[in-house]
């Protein structure tokens, strides 16, 4: 349709807004309390395939094998080897905040140490030339009195030299 | 191409306010885990498709069934989502049988009300530019649909409390159910009233649980089980979304929907022919209007026909012998849960409140602000 300039363009401005209090559910619950009380991050295994889940799942996606049995549980990390990342260096507004995001961030696929388990999460580094894939990085936890139970009691993954 | 689809079996879980530790996707998990043991089938073998049904504003997320094969083995197979209820999962389901792509499907549904503010998604659902500032909730509607309904038939508050007496009766024999109570019409004339003549009693409560079903070809159907329900008959119709373009003392989108599917069934007279019913009643004046839309008594009757007792566990022909949705069951799962009661009935799995006998069944899922979509399904065994 041509435009009529001729005419005032009606638009309808609203901003909607949703509370939601979403139950984490059994493993992923165990994580966090873990991540929380004991700066520790877990994994699982599937006992039939072997395929390694962080966080841990209740069964795996791809046989549907029970692996939820807390005993079973590796601890990983907090070291790890990048394996990829992102880098955005454009400002968005953040939907569980309302905030625009300081940018540059940047976040990664973490390979951590002790079972072949990727973690996503932020990296400190923002530089793209001081980011290299397989290069050494380790979680920053939070003070244990301003861990809530959410991916950010990790703050998030610093380059380290060994 | 088959030319039946069969149901196998179907499982719940227990309705509740709230379940605090089970994820979305546990709640999912523990439904298909159930059917797939009483199908007694290899989720990773046997289960070909998986047709879901949730809805992104209830899960926060889009994509809501992003999740779902994970926990149903669904990697590298079919899987395809349903947004509005449950009971068109199962059909689109059996069309998957039925086109000859799949011989045995999942259907699963699963919503988690307590997770948010229902009122706010009710709203959300309504036409943005216009009628959505007016702050209209499913709520406020249906009390603007009951109010219609009873100054063109004269129908009352108390026979719409009379289905509350009995569904919240009746579910106190549903291990199932959420909210079951020996009420008085009294009492649910007398409780909090929300928008009148709506009352907090006649609206059906928040509540979290998921439905999962296994549909299959004839003859697989024939070999998993000796008690297959068959798909006999199915119809579904859409109403206008704005109020003001419908009649809404009548639900003509239910009676187009009921006849479709009672003409693929081969039934001429559905109130002698229907051996018990399972209907989705959000609010207890629609129990009545439904029953009017399906056939069993004619527009404007429905209150007459509460008052006959013809619905009761033990009448002529028992509507909603489960505690319908008025005992608590989520939306999305409402309708799929009515056709696995109809089941359960038909397979003679419905202990304390079993029709015997039962043959027929019909089961009703609806959605939209007022019932603006229907979907009717005939289940014969």
């Amino acid at each position: 349709m041509k435009a009529k300039p001729q005419l005032e363009l009606i638009y309808l401005d609203m901003t909607l807004k949703m509370p939601f209090k979403w139950n984490t559910g059994e493993p992923l619950g165990e994580f966090f309390r873990e991540l929380k009380a004991n700066e520790k991050i877990y994994a699982n295994q599937c006992p039939t395939c072997g395929r390694n889940y962080c966080p841990p799942a209740n069964i795996c996606t791809r046989d549907h094998s029970r692996c939820n049995e807390k005993d079973k549980w590796v601890a990983v990390g907090p070291k790890g080897t990048l394996l990829t990342f992102f880098i955005c260096e454009q400002s968005f507004l953040i939907p569980t905040t309302g905030e625009m995001l300081e940018v540059p961030f940047s976040v990664g696929l973490v390979m951590l140490d002790g079972a072949p388990v990727v973690l996503q999460h932020c990296l400190q580094e923002t530089d793209v030339e001081k980011i290299k894939p397989g290069m050494r990085v380790e979680a920053v936890f939070k003070p244990k009195e301003e861990r809530k139970g959410n991916i950010f009691d990790i703050i998030h993954f610093k380059t380290i030299k060994e | 191409m088959p030319d039946r689809v069969g149901i196998v079996a179907a499982a719940m879980t227990k309705f509740e306010a709230a379940k605090p530790w089970q994820h979305l996707a546990e709640l999912v998990l523990e439904v298909t885990d159930k059917v797939v043991e009483a199908a007694g089938i290899s989720l990773q073998k046997d289960v070909e498709s998986i047709v879901s049904c949730s809805q992104d504003h209830w899960d926060g997320r889009t994509i809501s069934s992003m999740p779902i094969p994970d926990v149903t083995c669904g990697h590298l197979k079919d899987e395809s989502k349903v947004a509005d209820d449950g009971a068109y999962a199962v059909l689109y389901g059996a069309m998957h049988i039925l086109s000859g792509d799949h011989k045995l499907v999942l259907v699963v549904s699963h919503c988690a009300e307590s997770h948010t503010d229902g009122t706010i998604i009710e709203n959300w659902s309504i036409d943005h530019i216009f009628t959505r500032m007016l702050g209209l909730d499913y709520t406020l509607a249906a009390a603007m649909q009951a109010r219609r309904y009873m100054d063109k038939y004269g129908i009352t508050p108390e026979q719409f409390a009379k289905v509350v007496v009995k569904n919240k009766g009746n579910a106190k024999k549903n291990p199932y159910a959420q909210d079951s109570a020996t009420l008085s019409v009294i009492d649910v004339l007398k409780s909090q009233m929300l928008a009148d003549p709506i009352t907090v009693m006649d609206r059906k409560p928040v509540s979290d649980g998921a439905c999962a079903m296994i549909l299959a070809t004839e003859e697989i159907a024939k070999k998993l089980t000796d008690k297959p329900v068959w798909i006999k008959g199915a119809g579904n119709c859409y109403d206008p979304h704005f109020l003001g373009d419908r009649e809404l003392a009548d639900c003509d989108a239910l009676e187009t929907a009921s006849k479709k599917a009672y003409k693929m069934a081969g039934i001429k007279n559905p109130v002698k022919e229907i051996d018990v019913v399972e209907l989705s009643e959000y609010y207890s004046y629609q129990e009545l209007l439904w029953t009017e839309g399906l056939g069993l008594c004619k527009r404007g009757e429905g209150g007459k026909f509460i008052d006959s007792g013809k619905t009761q566990l033990n009448g002529d022909i028992p509507v909603n012998p489960s505690g319908g949705l008025l005992s608590g069951i989520p939306i999305t799962v409402a309708g799929m849960s009515r056709v696995a009661e109809a089941v359960w009935q038909l397979q003679g799995r419905s202990g304390e409140r079993q029709i015997p006998g039962a043959k027929l069944a019909v089961a009703h899922g609806c959605g939209g602000i007022c019932g603006q979509m229907h979907c009717v399904l005939v289940l014969g065994n």
